[in-house]
Protein backbone atom coordinates (compact mmCIF):
# COMPACT_ATOMS: atom_id res chain seq x y z
CA UNK A 1 0.00 0.00 0.00
CA UNK A 2 1.49 3.42 -0.72
CA UNK A 3 0.26 6.96 -1.44
CA UNK A 4 0.94 7.98 -4.55
CA UNK A 5 0.23 11.79 -3.50
CA UNK A 6 1.60 12.77 -0.52
CA UNK A 7 -1.11 15.30 1.28
CA UNK A 8 0.19 19.21 0.79
CA UNK A 9 1.41 20.74 3.63
CA UNK A 10 -0.24 24.16 2.04
CA UNK A 11 -3.21 22.42 2.04
CA UNK A 12 -2.89 20.88 5.32
CA UNK A 13 -2.17 24.79 7.01
CA UNK A 14 -5.14 25.72 4.97
CA UNK A 15 -7.30 23.55 5.89
CA UNK A 16 -6.11 23.42 9.78
CA UNK A 17 -6.92 27.03 10.36
CA UNK A 18 -10.37 26.75 8.43
CA UNK A 19 -11.33 24.32 10.84
CA UNK A 20 -10.37 26.10 13.72
CA UNK A 21 -12.32 28.50 12.97
CA UNK A 22 -15.48 26.94 11.52
CA UNK A 23 -15.28 24.16 14.16
CA UNK A 24 -13.39 24.75 17.21
CA UNK A 25 -13.79 28.68 17.36
CA UNK A 26 -17.34 29.08 17.57
CA UNK A 27 -17.42 26.20 20.35
CA UNK A 28 -14.71 27.92 22.41
CA UNK A 29 -16.24 30.07 25.51
CA UNK A 30 -13.09 30.86 27.75
CA UNK A 31 -11.93 34.32 26.78
CA UNK A 32 -8.16 32.98 26.59
CA UNK A 33 -8.88 30.02 24.56
CA UNK A 34 -10.75 31.98 21.94
CA UNK A 35 -7.80 34.30 21.75
CA UNK A 36 -5.36 31.12 21.24
CA UNK A 37 -7.48 29.54 18.76
CA UNK A 38 -8.04 32.87 16.57
CA UNK A 39 -4.11 33.39 17.08
CA UNK A 40 -3.24 29.64 16.39
CA UNK A 41 -5.57 29.99 12.47
CA UNK A 42 -4.37 33.23 12.03
CA UNK A 43 -0.37 31.73 12.40
CA UNK A 44 -1.39 28.74 10.12
CA UNK A 45 -2.30 30.75 7.45
CA UNK A 46 0.64 33.23 7.49
CA UNK A 47 2.59 30.11 7.54
CA UNK A 48 0.96 29.25 4.50
CA UNK A 49 2.40 32.65 2.60
CA UNK A 50 6.36 32.08 3.86
CA UNK A 51 5.91 28.77 1.85
CA UNK A 52 5.11 30.15 -0.95
CA UNK A 53 7.42 32.75 -0.84
CA UNK A 54 10.32 31.81 1.12
CA UNK A 55 10.45 36.33 1.42
CA UNK A 56 14.13 35.89 3.92
CA UNK A 57 16.43 34.89 0.77
CA UNK A 58 14.65 37.28 -1.00
CA UNK A 59 15.49 40.31 1.76
CA UNK A 60 18.93 39.06 1.85
CA UNK A 61 19.87 39.06 -2.24
CA UNK A 62 18.08 42.64 -2.02
CA UNK A 63 20.08 44.35 0.74
CA UNK A 64 23.20 42.32 -0.59
CA UNK A 65 22.90 43.89 -3.55
CA UNK A 66 22.56 47.48 -2.01
CA UNK A 67 25.82 46.93 0.25
CA UNK A 68 27.91 46.43 -3.30
CA UNK A 69 26.32 49.39 -4.15
CA UNK A 70 27.47 51.29 -0.83
CA UNK A 71 31.09 50.07 -1.73
CA UNK A 72 34.20 49.50 1.54
CA UNK A 73 33.24 51.45 4.50
CA UNK A 74 36.02 51.20 7.88
CA UNK A 75 34.57 48.67 10.91
CA UNK A 76 32.50 46.67 8.01
CA UNK A 77 33.66 43.28 7.61
CA UNK A 78 33.21 42.12 3.71
CA UNK A 79 32.62 38.47 4.80
CA UNK A 80 29.70 38.71 7.48
CA UNK A 81 25.88 38.30 6.55
CA UNK A 82 24.42 41.20 5.06
CA UNK A 83 22.49 41.92 7.65
CA UNK A 84 25.50 42.13 9.92
CA UNK A 85 27.36 44.51 7.20
CA UNK A 86 24.33 47.17 7.08
CA UNK A 87 24.21 47.14 10.49
CA UNK A 88 27.64 48.02 11.05
CA UNK A 89 27.33 50.71 7.73
CA UNK A 90 24.14 52.56 9.33
CA UNK A 91 25.84 52.64 12.74
CA UNK A 92 28.96 53.96 11.38
CA UNK A 93 27.05 56.35 9.46
CA UNK A 94 25.04 57.94 12.39
CA UNK A 95 29.26 57.98 14.31
CA UNK A 96 30.43 59.83 11.07
CA UNK A 97 27.66 62.12 9.76
CA UNK A 98 28.65 63.56 6.51
CA UNK A 99 28.50 63.22 2.35
CA UNK A 100 29.59 59.87 2.63
CA UNK A 101 27.24 58.72 5.38
CA UNK A 102 24.02 60.10 3.70
CA UNK A 103 24.78 58.53 0.77
CA UNK A 104 25.19 55.04 3.18
CA UNK A 105 21.86 55.96 4.44
CA UNK A 106 19.96 56.74 1.16
CA UNK A 107 21.29 53.69 0.04
CA UNK A 108 20.19 51.28 2.40
CA UNK A 109 17.08 52.88 4.05
CA UNK A 110 14.94 52.64 1.30
CA UNK A 111 15.60 48.68 0.91
CA UNK A 112 14.89 48.38 4.78
CA UNK A 113 12.26 49.95 4.88
CA UNK A 114 10.60 48.06 1.80
CA UNK A 115 11.34 45.20 3.11
CA UNK A 116 10.08 46.09 6.51
CA UNK A 117 6.54 47.30 4.93
CA UNK A 118 6.33 43.98 3.11
CA UNK A 119 6.79 42.08 6.34
CA UNK A 120 4.26 43.95 7.76
CA UNK A 121 2.06 43.44 5.62
CA UNK A 122 2.38 39.74 5.76
CA UNK A 123 1.79 39.85 9.37
CA UNK A 124 -0.93 42.56 9.79
CA UNK A 125 -3.82 39.70 10.24
CA UNK A 126 -1.77 37.96 13.52
CA UNK A 127 -1.19 41.84 14.40
CA UNK A 128 -4.87 42.49 14.17
CA UNK A 129 -6.02 39.40 15.63
CA UNK A 130 -4.03 40.44 18.76
CA UNK A 131 -5.16 43.96 18.80
CA UNK A 132 -8.90 42.52 18.83
CA UNK A 133 -8.28 40.27 21.57
CA UNK A 134 -6.66 42.53 24.02
CA UNK A 135 -9.00 44.95 23.61
CA UNK A 136 -11.86 42.95 24.23
CA UNK A 137 -10.23 41.77 27.39
CA UNK A 138 -10.11 45.52 28.80
CA UNK B 1 5.76 25.96 32.74
CA UNK B 2 2.29 24.17 33.12
CA UNK B 3 -1.11 25.83 34.30
CA UNK B 4 -1.32 26.32 38.16
CA UNK B 5 -3.42 24.12 40.28
CA UNK B 6 -5.42 25.13 42.82
CA UNK B 7 -3.93 22.26 45.08
CA UNK B 8 -0.53 23.54 44.94
CA UNK B 9 -2.05 27.00 45.17
CA UNK B 10 -3.97 26.19 48.47
CA UNK B 11 -0.74 24.62 49.76
CA UNK B 12 1.38 27.48 49.01
CA UNK B 13 -1.44 29.98 50.03
CA UNK B 14 -1.58 28.35 53.88
CA UNK B 15 2.26 27.94 54.27
CA UNK B 16 2.55 31.51 53.37
CA UNK B 17 -0.77 33.23 55.57
CA UNK B 18 -0.50 30.56 58.34
CA UNK B 19 -4.09 29.50 58.08
CA UNK B 20 -5.79 27.13 55.96
CA UNK B 21 -6.39 28.29 52.51
CA UNK B 22 -8.56 26.40 49.93
CA UNK B 23 -8.30 27.99 46.42
CA UNK B 24 -10.50 27.98 43.29
CA UNK B 25 -9.04 26.61 40.13
CA UNK B 26 -6.89 29.53 38.51
CA UNK B 27 -9.18 31.24 35.54
CA UNK B 28 -6.04 32.42 32.95
CA UNK B 29 -7.39 35.96 31.58
CA UNK B 30 -6.13 36.98 28.07
CA UNK B 31 -5.15 40.54 29.66
CA UNK B 32 -1.17 41.13 29.63
CA UNK B 33 1.67 39.78 27.64
CA UNK B 34 4.69 39.25 29.67
CA UNK B 35 2.83 37.73 32.25
CA UNK B 36 0.54 34.80 32.43
CA UNK B 37 -2.56 36.13 34.49
CA UNK B 38 -5.13 34.42 36.23
CA UNK B 39 -8.26 34.67 38.80
CA UNK B 40 -7.88 32.59 41.78
CA UNK B 41 -10.34 33.01 44.35
CA UNK B 42 -8.73 32.33 47.72
CA UNK B 43 -11.27 30.66 50.61
CA UNK B 44 -9.73 31.76 54.40
CA UNK B 45 -10.22 33.55 57.70
CA UNK B 46 -14.41 33.11 57.17
CA UNK B 47 -13.98 35.14 53.56
CA UNK B 48 -13.57 34.56 49.66
CA UNK B 49 -10.69 36.41 48.71
CA UNK B 50 -10.22 37.40 44.71
CA UNK B 51 -6.57 37.68 43.99
CA UNK B 52 -5.25 38.12 40.25
CA UNK B 53 -2.21 35.46 40.04
CA UNK B 54 0.58 36.90 37.85
CA UNK B 55 2.94 33.86 36.81
CA UNK B 56 6.61 35.55 34.95
CA UNK B 57 7.37 33.60 31.57
CA UNK B 58 11.19 33.30 31.65
CA UNK B 59 12.07 36.75 31.21
CA UNK B 60 9.69 37.18 28.57
CA UNK B 61 9.50 40.98 27.15
CA UNK B 62 12.43 41.41 29.45
CA UNK B 63 11.55 41.91 32.70
CA UNK B 64 10.74 39.89 35.88
CA UNK B 65 8.98 40.61 39.62
CA UNK B 66 12.37 41.58 41.30
CA UNK B 67 11.64 45.14 41.58
CA UNK B 68 7.86 45.38 40.64
CA UNK B 69 6.83 43.15 43.48
CA UNK B 70 8.48 45.95 46.12
CA UNK B 71 7.77 48.68 43.75
CA UNK B 72 3.63 47.91 44.38
CA UNK B 73 4.64 47.23 48.07
CA UNK B 74 6.00 50.58 48.58
CA UNK B 75 3.71 52.54 46.50
CA UNK B 76 0.99 50.82 48.24
CA UNK B 77 2.36 52.11 51.81
CA UNK B 78 2.82 55.46 50.08
CA UNK B 79 -1.31 55.13 49.81
CA UNK B 80 -0.72 55.64 45.83
CA UNK B 81 -3.70 53.47 43.81
CA UNK B 82 -1.81 50.16 43.62
CA UNK B 83 -3.25 46.44 44.04
CA UNK B 84 -1.51 44.95 47.79
CA UNK B 85 0.63 41.87 47.16
CA UNK B 86 -0.61 39.31 49.03
CA UNK B 87 2.00 36.85 48.18
CA UNK B 88 5.15 36.50 46.41
CA UNK B 89 6.85 33.13 45.37
CA UNK B 90 10.65 34.55 43.70
CA UNK B 91 12.17 31.51 43.46
CA UNK B 92 10.40 29.28 40.16
CA UNK B 93 10.01 26.39 43.06
CA UNK B 94 6.40 26.49 43.61
CA UNK B 95 4.78 26.03 39.82
CA UNK B 96 7.92 26.42 37.70
CA UNK B 97 8.01 30.36 37.25
CA UNK B 98 7.90 32.87 39.75
CA UNK B 99 5.10 34.74 40.88
CA UNK B 100 2.98 36.54 43.47
CA UNK B 101 -0.44 37.19 43.97
CA UNK B 102 -2.27 40.72 44.67
CA UNK B 103 -5.50 41.71 45.93
CA UNK B 104 -8.51 42.03 43.14
CA UNK B 105 -9.38 45.74 42.38
CA UNK B 106 -12.67 46.67 41.51
CA UNK B 107 -12.92 48.12 38.10
CA UNK B 108 -12.07 47.81 34.04
CA UNK B 109 -9.42 49.12 32.32
CA UNK B 110 -11.45 50.38 29.33
CA UNK B 111 -10.18 53.65 27.92
CA UNK B 112 -12.46 56.22 29.49
CA UNK B 113 -11.98 60.08 28.85
CA UNK B 114 -13.89 61.45 31.66
CA UNK B 115 -10.79 59.67 34.20
CA UNK B 116 -7.95 61.43 31.92
CA UNK B 117 -7.33 64.66 33.97
CA UNK B 118 -7.19 62.41 37.13
CA UNK B 119 -5.27 59.56 35.59
CA UNK B 120 -2.54 63.05 34.34
CA UNK B 121 -2.91 63.87 38.24
CA UNK B 122 -1.68 60.29 39.38
CA UNK B 123 1.21 60.24 36.77
CA UNK B 124 2.26 63.31 37.65
CA UNK B 125 1.77 62.59 41.56
CA UNK B 126 4.35 59.59 41.02
CA UNK B 127 6.49 61.48 39.32
CA UNK B 128 7.21 64.22 42.03
CA UNK B 129 7.74 61.67 44.97
CA UNK B 130 11.25 61.18 46.48
CA UNK B 131 11.86 57.90 45.64
CA UNK B 132 13.83 57.42 49.37
CA UNK B 133 10.85 58.87 51.04
CA UNK B 134 8.72 56.39 49.64
CA UNK B 135 10.40 53.62 49.84
CA UNK B 136 12.16 52.92 46.42
CA UNK B 137 15.55 54.16 46.91
CA UNK B 138 16.47 50.34 45.95
CA UNK B 139 15.59 51.00 42.51
CA UNK B 140 19.05 52.13 40.28
CA UNK B 141 19.92 56.15 40.32
CA UNK B 142 20.76 57.27 37.20
CA UNK B 143 23.41 59.64 36.99
CA UNK B 144 22.49 63.26 35.56
CA UNK B 145 22.47 64.88 33.36
CA UNK B 146 22.34 62.06 30.81
CA UNK B 147 21.97 59.21 32.86
CA UNK B 148 18.78 58.20 32.21
CA UNK B 149 18.19 58.38 28.99
CA UNK B 150 21.75 56.10 28.53
CA UNK B 151 20.79 54.39 31.38
CA UNK B 152 17.62 52.94 29.55
CA UNK B 153 18.87 52.80 26.10
CA UNK B 154 21.19 50.12 27.34
CA UNK B 155 18.88 48.12 29.51
CA UNK B 156 16.85 47.93 26.08
CA UNK B 157 19.74 47.19 23.85
CA UNK B 158 20.62 44.27 26.26
CA UNK B 159 16.80 43.22 26.30
CA UNK B 160 17.13 43.15 21.95
CA UNK B 161 20.43 41.33 22.13
CA UNK B 162 19.03 39.00 25.05
CA UNK B 163 16.62 38.22 22.06
CA UNK B 164 18.41 37.31 18.55
CA UNK B 165 18.33 35.22 16.62
CA UNK B 166 21.22 34.78 14.22
CA UNK B 167 20.76 37.89 12.45
CA UNK B 168 20.71 41.60 14.11
CA UNK B 169 18.36 44.65 12.82
CA UNK B 170 19.95 46.97 11.22
CA UNK B 171 17.66 49.71 11.34
CA UNK B 172 17.37 49.04 15.23
CA UNK B 173 21.02 49.23 15.54
CA UNK B 174 21.39 52.19 13.94
CA UNK B 175 18.50 53.53 16.26
CA UNK B 176 20.46 52.48 19.42
CA UNK B 177 23.63 54.24 17.69
CA UNK B 178 21.21 57.34 17.33
CA UNK B 179 19.73 57.29 20.70
CA UNK B 180 23.26 57.19 22.45
CA UNK B 181 24.88 60.14 20.53
CA UNK B 182 21.48 62.48 21.25
CA UNK B 183 21.10 61.13 24.48
CA UNK B 184 19.15 64.24 26.08
CA UNK B 185 20.08 66.19 29.58
CA UNK B 186 17.55 64.99 32.50
CA UNK B 187 16.87 67.76 34.86
CA UNK B 188 15.58 65.47 38.04
CA UNK B 189 15.31 61.90 38.52
CA UNK B 190 11.45 60.36 38.90
CA UNK B 191 9.97 57.90 39.81
CA UNK B 192 9.11 56.32 36.45
CA UNK B 193 5.86 54.39 35.56
CA UNK B 194 7.29 53.04 32.32
CA UNK B 195 3.91 51.99 30.78
CA UNK B 196 2.03 54.45 31.75
CA UNK B 197 -1.65 55.26 30.13
CA UNK B 198 -5.07 53.81 29.21
CA UNK B 199 -5.31 50.55 29.55
CA UNK B 200 -2.99 50.20 32.76
CA UNK B 201 -5.25 51.72 35.56
CA UNK B 202 -8.88 50.29 36.27
CA UNK B 203 -11.74 52.83 37.05
CA UNK B 204 -14.84 52.44 38.67
CA UNK B 205 -17.73 55.05 38.53
CA UNK B 206 -15.34 57.15 36.99
CA UNK B 207 -13.02 56.68 39.49
CA UNK B 208 -9.57 55.57 39.48
CA UNK B 209 -8.88 52.44 41.83
CA UNK B 210 -5.74 51.43 41.19
CA UNK B 211 -3.04 51.71 38.34
CA UNK B 212 -1.41 48.49 37.46
CA UNK B 213 1.64 47.06 35.25
CA UNK B 214 4.87 47.99 37.66
CA UNK B 215 7.58 45.44 35.60
CA UNK B 216 8.89 48.50 33.75
CA UNK B 217 9.06 51.07 36.80
CA UNK B 218 12.23 52.95 36.86
CA UNK B 219 14.36 56.03 38.26
CA UNK B 220 14.79 58.23 35.06
CA UNK B 221 13.31 60.96 33.23
CA UNK B 222 9.69 61.92 33.50
CA UNK B 223 9.41 62.24 29.63
CA UNK B 224 9.49 58.91 29.16
CA UNK B 225 6.06 58.59 30.79
CA UNK B 226 4.70 61.54 29.35
CA UNK B 227 5.40 60.20 25.78
CA UNK B 228 4.82 56.36 26.50
CA UNK B 229 1.24 58.67 27.72
CA UNK B 230 1.01 60.45 24.23
CA UNK B 231 2.15 58.15 22.04
CA UNK B 232 1.76 54.89 23.05
CA UNK B 233 -1.48 54.57 25.19
CA UNK B 234 -3.10 57.61 24.39
CA UNK B 235 -2.70 58.17 20.99
CA UNK B 236 -6.36 56.55 20.17
CA UNK B 237 -7.93 59.17 22.73
CA UNK B 238 -6.73 62.53 21.39
CA UNK B 239 -4.32 63.45 19.18
CA UNK B 240 -0.57 65.02 20.79
CA UNK B 241 -1.72 68.71 20.82
CA UNK B 242 -4.42 68.42 22.66
CA UNK B 243 -2.70 65.99 25.32
CA UNK B 244 0.08 68.19 25.73
CA UNK B 245 -2.05 71.32 25.90
CA UNK B 246 -4.09 68.83 28.53
CA UNK B 247 -1.22 68.14 30.61
CA UNK B 248 0.13 71.36 30.42
CA UNK B 249 -3.56 72.45 32.18
CA UNK B 250 -4.18 69.56 34.35
CA UNK B 251 -0.16 69.43 35.75
CA UNK B 252 1.04 72.69 35.10
CA UNK B 253 3.91 71.23 32.68
CA UNK B 254 5.27 72.34 29.88
CA UNK B 255 6.09 69.71 27.60
CA UNK B 256 9.69 70.73 25.37
CA UNK B 257 8.76 69.49 22.04
CA UNK B 258 12.52 67.81 20.95
CA UNK B 259 13.05 66.44 24.42
CA UNK B 260 9.81 64.57 24.02
CA UNK B 261 10.41 63.50 20.64
CA UNK B 262 13.54 61.73 22.08
CA UNK B 263 11.49 59.89 24.88
CA UNK B 264 8.64 59.04 22.05
CA UNK B 265 11.88 57.22 20.32
CA UNK B 266 13.17 55.55 23.40
CA UNK B 267 9.40 54.16 23.75
CA UNK B 268 9.44 52.80 20.34
CA UNK B 269 12.83 51.07 21.14
CA UNK B 270 11.81 49.61 24.17
CA UNK B 271 8.63 48.27 21.98
CA UNK B 272 10.80 46.71 19.57
CA UNK B 273 13.19 45.60 22.19
CA UNK B 274 11.26 43.91 24.34
CA UNK B 275 9.23 42.42 21.53
CA UNK B 276 12.43 40.96 20.03
CA UNK B 277 12.44 38.80 23.29
CA UNK B 278 9.35 36.37 21.20
CA UNK B 279 11.63 36.04 18.52
CA UNK B 280 13.73 33.72 20.66
CA UNK B 281 11.18 32.71 22.71
CA UNK B 282 9.08 31.17 19.64
CA UNK B 283 12.27 29.91 17.55
CA UNK B 284 13.67 28.27 20.58
CA UNK B 285 10.36 27.03 21.29
CA UNK B 286 10.80 27.87 25.26
CA UNK B 287 7.11 29.07 25.27
CA UNK B 288 4.28 27.72 22.59
CA UNK B 289 1.94 30.67 22.60
CA UNK B 290 0.63 32.19 19.52
CA UNK B 291 1.10 35.41 20.33
CA UNK B 292 4.29 35.80 20.46
CA UNK B 293 4.12 34.95 16.50
CA UNK B 294 2.46 37.97 16.59
CA UNK B 295 4.63 39.70 18.99
CA UNK B 296 8.00 38.99 16.90
CA UNK B 297 6.80 39.47 13.72
CA UNK B 298 3.43 42.56 13.46
CA UNK B 299 4.10 44.04 16.82
CA UNK B 300 8.07 44.42 16.66
CA UNK B 301 7.63 45.49 13.03
CA UNK B 302 5.20 48.57 13.85
CA UNK B 303 7.28 50.07 17.01
CA UNK B 304 10.46 49.26 14.57
CA UNK B 305 9.02 51.58 11.69
CA UNK B 306 7.80 54.37 14.21
CA UNK B 307 11.40 54.24 15.67
CA UNK B 308 12.84 55.06 12.04
CA UNK B 309 9.97 58.00 11.17
CA UNK B 310 11.05 59.35 14.88
CA UNK B 311 14.68 59.55 14.62
CA UNK B 312 16.06 58.24 11.50
CA UNK B 313 13.99 59.15 8.06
Amino acid sequence: MTLPVLPRVEDILVNSATALRTTVLPTVTDEFAQLTVALVATALEYAVELLAEPRDIAHRAELDAALQRVGDLPEVDSGASAFERASRALVWAQRNPGPRADEVLSILHPVLIDQLEREATAAAPLLATLHAAMHKAH
Amino acid sequence: MSAPTADVLGSYLSEVLGTAVTVSTPRRVAMGQSRAMYIVDADYDGGTHRTILRVEQGGFLGSDSTTEVPVMQALHRANYPVAEVVAYEPTGSVIGEPFFLMSFVDGVATELVSTLDDYIRLLDRLHRYDPAEVGLGFLEQPQLPTGPANALVERFERTYRSGLVGEPSPLLEEAIAWLRIHAPATDRVCVVHGDPGPGNYMHLDGHITAVVDWEFTHLGDEYFDWAYLIWMRGKRLMDPDAWTARIRDVAGIDLDPERLRYWRAVNYLMGACIDQTATRFYRERVMPAPNLLAISTGVHLSALRRLYDTVLA
